[in-house]
């Protein structure tokens, strides 16, 4: 029943060279007659710091579900440090250390903020049925709940039932979920929406921080954060990607001016499709 | 200590104490019922409030259990006649209910809200149908003459405290789950079951868990019930009796642990004293006396079911919770609260 992931990581690491953090091979998704992501190739390796763009409807965030295992390709793979995802589960991915934040907010609102923390160390160590009646919270889960609390500016906020936090708050406790696993893959959709811009700036401060060894696949319309963070850069239209370059590149490539940047484009300030 | 703690201790040294002053009318038949119910009905409230689960299938385990027992137990009659003896029935009837919630649970698992409620539902009508038309085990007519353990024989007090024995263990264990990583799982997965998928956890397998934990507790009430009862029949695993729990719950507050027995506190009470009541004879039209009690008892629950529906929808021990936060305010601001929206969130 449960899936051994440390057998498929060991699996996976058998062939010579290390295989890339993350692969897309040919990934299309069709809701019905409807085409949202079409062959999409993607490599990203080690350490890389990957932004993907484009507007409203692209098929970014569906993109995203396909990697996480929310939602299954009509055709292609998935692989994850050379192990086929295509047909696992989204509960795996933790094992392969993937974690990932959801663009419409999803927490555990009946809980606390650190219930909620320790929830997804939990999650990515897997629940032990002899830890049936042990007290939930344990000295290092809970010490590094508050870590991430305290640089979230959550910390005075541990024990408040995540439903009665702010909007702002939310969305920092759903990256949150995400950095406490200590996660070697990172998925972000669009962080940085529903954040101030002081909560902005510390939000790239804290991704500039993240380990040289952590990947990093960024969904963000705020130019100003995607570009002080990303290394590389595509762009999706369409369900197609466009666009594969550094960030300079993409300021000045016309294609992604007509399709993607529009009127708007050229002063790095584009919020994109609204 | 808090609130909570404080007043569930005081209302349990009642109930121990209360044999030295109840009559033995109210204990050994109508606390002992409650008892009973209060505890077949935590284990939805269970199910409900930390797992999102509203199950209609716990009805069935309870009477599965003293179906079980009877078959066992039981000399003449209808049935398998096994002839056991009282102890032994009860043990294997405990792994019957906990393995047949195993499987109704893993079957319902995948499923939520209006389906799950169905499924669940569907299970409770088979279980019916089951008993009433399969004479190997029972038949509509139902068994009788099943005798309880020598030990509870003749004794309803010694019957009531093993229902307030058995009562306190399922208390006790729903709460130490609470703030267990099980409990604490589970309760995610009633938040947020697509986050808990993504954050590494086996949804349905922790839904099932659950199930299976909340049908042995089902089970424990449905061996008293069988002990003090001495009978069974289909009709009373049937849709009446298996909403009837539902009502408990949701009168004595679906989201609030203690709400199961104080649930079934009204209930009972609500069937036994109501029909005594001068002035409510109106109710029920020209019907015959007995039937004229039952009317009146549907037509009383029901308006109480809709006033509580209306005006607390966590019931009684919601607004017990409420008439605590007024008096002491600050107790309650930041109170890990679980409420829930009878809209569905739907404005
Ligand atoms: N489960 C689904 N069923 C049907 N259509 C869907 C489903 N999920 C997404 N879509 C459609 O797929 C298209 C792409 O959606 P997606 O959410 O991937 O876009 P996006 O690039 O993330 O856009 P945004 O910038 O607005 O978040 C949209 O037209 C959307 O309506
Ligand atoms: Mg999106």
């Amino acid at each position: 029943m449960a899936i051994d992931t440390e057998t498929l990581r060991d699996h996976g690491a058998g062939s010579g060279t290390p295989p890339a953090v993350l692969e897309l091979d040919g990934v299309s998704v069709q809701f019905g007659g409807l085409v949202v992501v079409s062959a999409v190739g993607l490599e990203l390796g080690r350490g890389e710091r990957l932004a993907l763009l484009g507007p409203n409807g692209a098929g970014k965030t569906t993109m995203f579900n396909v990697i996480a295992g929310d939602v299954r390709p009509t055709r292609g793979r998935v692989r994850i440090r050379g192990v086929d995802c295509t047909e696992l589960p989204s509960r795996v991915r933790p094992g392969l250390g993937v974690a990932r934040t959801y663009q419409r907010t999803r927490l555990m609102a009946g809980l606390s903020v650190q219930d909620n923390l320790y929830l997804a160390q939990l999650g990515k160590s897997g629940v032990r049925h002899r830890s049936l009646v042990r007290r939930a919270i344990d000295g290092e889960r809970r010490d590094r709940a508050q870590a991430i609390a305290e640089r979230l500016a959550l910390g005075h906020e541990l024990g408040t039932a995540v439903g009665e936090l702010s909007h702002g708050q939310q969305r920092q406790l759903e990256i949150g979920m995400a950095l406490v696993t200590e996660p070697d893959l990172l998925l972000l959709d669009e962080p940085a929406s529903g954040l101030s811009r002081g909560e902005r700036e510390r939000l790239t401060e804290t991704l500039l921080e993240l380990p040289a060894d952590v990947t990093l696949l960024l969904i963000e319309h705020d130019m100003e954060v995607a570009m002080a963070v990303a290394d590389r850069v595509v762009v999706l239209a369409q369900g197609g990607l466009i666009f594969n370059g550094t960030p300079s590149e993409v300021r000045s490539d016309p294609l992604v001016q007509e399709i993607y940047l529009g009127r708007s484009g050229g002063d790095g300030r584009a919020t994109a499709g609204s | 200590m808090r609130a909570r703690e404080g007043a569930v201790l005081l209302v349990g040294l009642f109930l121990v104490a209360l044999p030295l002053f109840g009559t033995d009318f109210f204990v050994g038949s109508i606390m002992t019922r409650v008892l009973m119910l209060g505890l077949v009905a935590s284990s939805l409230v269970f199910l409900s409030s930390q797992g999102g689960m509203v199950s209609l299938a716990n009805w069935l385990v309870f009477g599965v259990a003293g179906f079980a027992v009877g078959n066992m137990v039981a000399t003449s009659g209808r049935g398998l006649k096994l002839g056991w003896a009282p102890w032994p029935s009860m043990v294997v009837a405990l792994v019957i209910c906990t393995a047949l919630a195993w499987v109704i649970g893993s079957l319902s698992a995948k499923t939520t809200e209006i389906y799950f409620l169905m499924l669940t539902l569907t299970f409770a009508v088979i279980g019916f149908f089951f008993f009433g038309q399969v004479t190997t085990f029972s038949g509509f007519g139902g068994m009788t003459g099943i005798d309880p353990p020598a030990f509870f024989d003749d004794h309803p007090i010694r019957l009531y405290y093993g229902a307030l024995a058995c009562s306190a263990l399922a208390y006790l264990s729903f709460r130490a789950i609470e703030r267990s990583p099980f409990g604490l799982a589970l309760q995610g997965v009633r938040d947020e079951p697509i986050r808990m998928a993504s954050l590494g956890f086996d949804v349905p397998r922790l839904r099932t868990f659950a199930f299976t934990f909340a049908g042995f507790f089902a089970g424990l009430a449905g061996v008293l019930n069988i002990w003090w009862n001495g009978q069974i029949d289909p009709t009373s695993i049937g849709i009446g009796p298996t909403l009837d729990l539902l009502i408990i719950a949701v009168i004595g507050g679906i989201m609030h642990l203690e709400g199961a027995w104080l649930g079934a506190f009204i209930f009972v009470g609500a069937n036994v004293y109501l029909r005594e009541i001068p002035g409510l004879g109106s109710i029920g039209g020209f019907v015959q006396e007995r039937v004229l009690a039952q009317e009146r008892f549907n037509t009383v629950i029901g308006l109480l079911l809709l006033l509580i529906m209306v005006a607390s929808p966590d019931g009684a021990s919601g607004v017990l919770a409420r008439i605590h936060s007024a008096i002491r305010p600050n107790a309650s601001a930041k109170r890990r609260a679980i409420t829930i929206d009878p809209t569905g969130g739907y404005k």
